[in-house]
């Protein structure tokens, strides 16, 4: 009866929708500008120059038709020439644009030049030097969209001359020839070169700032089959278009993303305003992962954007959440009697079922475990229902309510899954009632602490699933999860195709 | 035979201890007595009452013009019992075969139109059939035989159909339902009943399969509304004497193929004067209790209640209705449905207006705090309808359970 599918960028395992463009606009108020980030590591340039060196490839291949040399009856033959790339560099500009230049290694084309029916001048035209530069920017386009573009021409400089001429016969071709192999040969780098470099700079850039990233709108429901859940979301480049999207400090390239989150108030939750939006002006400094990579970048989720969600997903009542089947081998055999003494002789030994019943807001914080960020959150005010089996029929046993807590691990799978793994829960100030007594019951410690820890684990099985796959360019790969200030950081690698 | 008092009788209206003045004009049940200061029925002397604790789901067969004979088991016995008024019989366990283990949780019944009793249960441990028919004051016991039953597992239903016993049970091993009854000769047939193959919903098999079901004799057949887990649907089938007809009634939209909540577990199904079949089942994705009405092939459904009760700050909640159900007819059509509330341990119970809908009523708890579970309806002769529960007082240990039932008088039901 339910279905795990992506929701609005929203801990959610029973909700369901699909991105399209909403009806009308999400309110302002639930925007945050600037909440996910795109952030390259200067750090990963080498990286990236590697990359682009990749897609141009390890030598330029140069072929020009034969050509009459101007004003004369000599030909300069067809030119065949393999000539090897020496290095790429990338440098980030201030206003955001990537400047790319690839140089070529020093080498040797051979030219031949002469008249129909006469030996040819067999000739050697050593590259001296050869660079080439682009300027690549990544502007805002309409409706949150996303233009690559290059900001200006392509420039390609290039020295050469030639080095043999095996039978001194430069000298008695006709004036201008050097002049005009040159010309040819210039022509036939730039036409070769620019292109290359190019398409290979834009390609990465699409890939580190893409378009699959916006996405118009979403509404789903956060309980399936209830309408009344509703959930909105939308994602873009928040930019004015024509603006430049990259921004740059010390650190990081980082080209930031609007994010709108709102929600339709289900009658179970709460009427709570949504929580104050501060998202931190620069990416805290981080240091990227040590593995090789072919375009690392990560996704930065800044918390403001999690606790919006949490809050959004509080108010379409996705937190009043019912354990999907009972928690096993969790709660021991007796829950009940181990729990609260009186109640030993009404359920059976079935694990409970457990359902949630929020009365406050969610409060959201980020964590740092040995083995990862987690994600820890707490209802100031909170009901669990424990519902056991008794005589065969399904009925609450007992009821605990106070400050409940659980702690989520995001945690990367196949297919760029990324699973909210419910890892523990607690109570504080825990009042437990049931109806078989008539009203409060006093419970023992430990066994209650196993009980909820099991419920708040139960409630989040299977694992809320948000499949990234979606939002990325085909072939990205989400590597690791980290933390670093008030930001969750996903990052990423691969996703551009490379010969 | 151990005779022991059983139960309070009311035989009251609905509104029994609602209104004072109605307790203290005496409409209060056999053994109770109207407390002026509260203005409910309290027990005279609950000290002295003997009584058998029935304790978990249990069956009624009615009696004219008297309350129904209750069949379950007894906790404080540990086995099957047939309590008719203050007279209680054993029929299984150690209370009627010293030695024997405890039997009597998962047990049906009913009455033919001669009046003659008929029980059958599952017994626990060997998942073994047995049937139990009173002839005047004696019980005939006999066993089914286990080639033809299979594996069997609870829950279990009966009814009679043309003069024949048909018993319902599941299938342990095979995860399916079937049909056993009698041969004219000697021993047993079974029939399995079919399920319709579902729309793909991606789930595994389910060990629920069956879990719930209820069945109801038809004319040339019978009719059985059952749990299909591994779609979470509520199915009709009706075996007509030659082949079943299969209908998914909850649970998925036939137009769409869309899944539509997780439904059917548990049901009442109950047969209309005019030949309408009538279920009441449990939407579990809502927490709301459904009827639905299959006249010619046409599935009517509509809300009996949501559960939706208010909560802490604004908020509304949502109670276990449905978990325990049950489900009358009057002469009209017009349904009675009871369930138990799993939440607030209470029996609700709902009449079908004349004009639609349905009119909800808590009933009024003999005991206080009182918890109310298990309920079942039945029609008398009469056609008049008796609503039966377990009732508790909060605090108490589940042997002090004690059964009541109450008359719902015509005058209550508009």
């Amino acid at each position: 009866m339910r279905a795990v599918v992506f929701c609005a960028m929203v801990v959610c395992a029973t909700c369901s929708g699909e991105w399209k463009p909403l009806a009308t606009p999400i309110a302002p108020e639930h925007r945050i500008a600037a909440g996910v980030r795109v952030a390259i590591s200067l750090d990963d340039t080498a990286h990236l120059e590697e990359t682009i060196g990749v897609l141009v490839g390890q030598q330029l291949d140069l072929a020009t038709a034969p050509t009459q040399v101007a004003a004369t009856d000599y030909h300069m033959g067809a030119v065949a020439a393999q000539l090897p790339l020496a290095a790429v560099s990338v440098v980030w500009g201030e206003g955001g644009t990537a400047t790319a230049s690839a140089d070529l290694a020093k080498s040797v084309i051979a030219v031949a030049i002469g008249r129909t029916g006469e030996p040819a001048c067999a000739l050697g035209w050593q590259i001296w030097s050869g660079s080439a530069q682009v300027v690549a920017a990544a502007r805002a386009g309409q409706a949150g969209s996303v233009d690559i573009v290059l900001t200006q021409p392509p420039t390609t400089t290039v020295t050469f001359g030639p080095v043999i001429d095996a039978d001194q016969c430069l000298a008695l071709l006709p004036a201008g020839s050097k002049e005009f192999v040159d010309a040819q040969l210039r022509l036939a780098v730039q036409a070769a070169w620019a292109p290359r470099l190019s398409g290979a700079t834009l390609k990465v850039l699409r890939t580190l700032v893409p378009t699959s990233l916006v996405a118009a709108g979403t509404t789903g429901t956060a309980l399936a089959g209830d309408p009344a859940s509703a959930v909105r979301a939308s994602l873009g480049y928040g930019e004015v278009a024509g603006a430049s999207l990259i921004k740059l400090n010390s650190k990081f390239a980082a080209a930031p993303l609007q994010v709108g989150i709102d929600a339709d108030r289900h009658p179970c939750a709460v009427d709570q305003p949504a929580p104050s939006i501060i998202v931190a002006a620069q990416l805290p400094p981080t240091v990227s992962p040590q593995a090789k990579a072919v375009l690392r970048r990560a996704l930065v989720v800044d918390l403001a954007v999690l606790q919006h969600a949490g809050w959004a997903l509080a108010r379409s009542g996705g937190w009043c959440r019912q354990s999907a089947s009972p928690l096993g081998e969790a709660v021991p055999s007796g829950w009940a009697g181990a729990t609260v003494t009186s109640l030993a002789k009404w359920a059976d030994d079935a694990p409970p079922t457990v359902r949630m019943w929020p009365h406050a807001a969610p409060e959201l914080e980020l964590g740092d475990t040995a083995t990862g960020p987690v994600v820890r959150w707490q209802f100031a005010d909170a009901t669990l229902e424990f519902i056991g089996v008794v005589g065969g029929v399904p009925a609450m046993v007992l009821a605990v309510r106070g400050k409940i807590r659980g702690t989520m691990r995001p945690t990367l799978a196949a297919n760029n899954e990324l699973l909210w793994v419910a890892e523990s829960g607690s109570v504080d100030s825990a009042i437990v009632t049931s109806p078989l007594a008539g009203g409060t019951v006093a419970a023992n410690a430990e066994p209650l602490g196993t009980l909820v820890d099991a419920a708040v684990r139960g409630i989040f099985t299977p694992a809320p699933v948000l499949p990234l796959a979606a939002l990325l360019p085909a072939g990205t790969v989400a590597t690791s999860m980290t933390r670093a200030g008030d930001a969750l950081w996903l990052w990423l690698d691969g996703g551009v195709t490379v010969p | 035979m151990q005779l022991v008092v059983a139960l309070a009788v009311a035989s009251v209206g609905l509104g029994c201890s609602e209104a004072p003045q109605k307790c203290a004009a005496g409409a209060c049940p056999a053994g109770y007595s109207c407390a002026p200061a509260t203005g409910k029925c309290a027990l005279q002397s609950a000290g002295a009452a003997s009584h058998v604790g029935l304790f978990g789901r249990f069956a009624t067969v009615a009696r004219k013009g008297d309350a129904p004979i209750a069949i379950g088991f007894s906790a404080e016995r540990q086995s099957l019992a047939v309590v008719t008024g203050d007279v209680v019989s054993f029929l299984a366990g150690p209370a009627a075969v010293p030695g024997e283990a405890p039997a009597g949780q998962n047990c049906a019944a009913v009455r033919n139109a001669t009046g003659q009793l008929s029980v059958a249960w599952v017994r626990p441990g060997d998942n073994t059939v047995w049937v139990a028919t009173a002839t005047g004051n004696q019980w005939t016991v006999a066993q089914v035989d286990p080639a033809v039953a299979g594996k069997a597992a609870p829950p279990i239903a009966t009814v009679e159909q043309n003069g024949k016993l048909i018993v319902a049970v599941r299938d342990a091993t095979l995860q399916s339902l079937r049909l056993l009854s009698p041969l004219a000769t000697k021993g047993w047939s079974a029939l399995d009943v079919p399920m319709p193959s579902g729309p793909s919903k991606n789930h595994g098999p389910s060990l629920d399969f069956g879990k719930s079901f209820s069945m109801v004799a038809l004319p040339a057949g019978v009719a059985i509304a059952g749990y299909d887990a591994t779609y979470g649907d509520l199915v009709l089938a009706v075996w007509g004497g030659e082949e079943w007809s299969l209908t998914r009634v909850a649970g998925f939209d036939a137009a769409t193929g869309l899944d539509t909540g997780d439904m059917g577990a548990p049901s009442a199904l109950a047969l209309a004067p005019n030949g309408t079949l009538v279920v009441a089942y449990r939407d579990r994705s809502r927490d709301t209790v459904m009827l639905a009405r299959a006249t010619k092939g046409v599935l009517a459904t509509e809300v009996v209640t949501s559960g939706a009760v208010p909560g802490p700050l604004g908020t509304e909640r949502r109670d276990l209705v449905g978990a325990g159900l049950a489900l009358a007819l009057r002469e009209d059509g017009r349904a009675a449905v009871a369930w138990f509330n799993g939440t607030s341990w209470r029996v609700e119970l709902a009449l079908q207006r004349t004009g639609g809908g349905f009119a909800k009523a808590t009933l009024p708890g003999l005991l206080a705090p009182s918890l109310q579970l298990w309920p079942a309806l039945t029609t008398d002769g009469d056609g008049a309808l008796w609503l039966s529960w377990v009732e508790n007082q909060a605090g108490r240990v589940p042997a002090a359970s004690r059964l009541v039932h109450q008359a719902i008088a015509h005058g209550d039901w508009r």
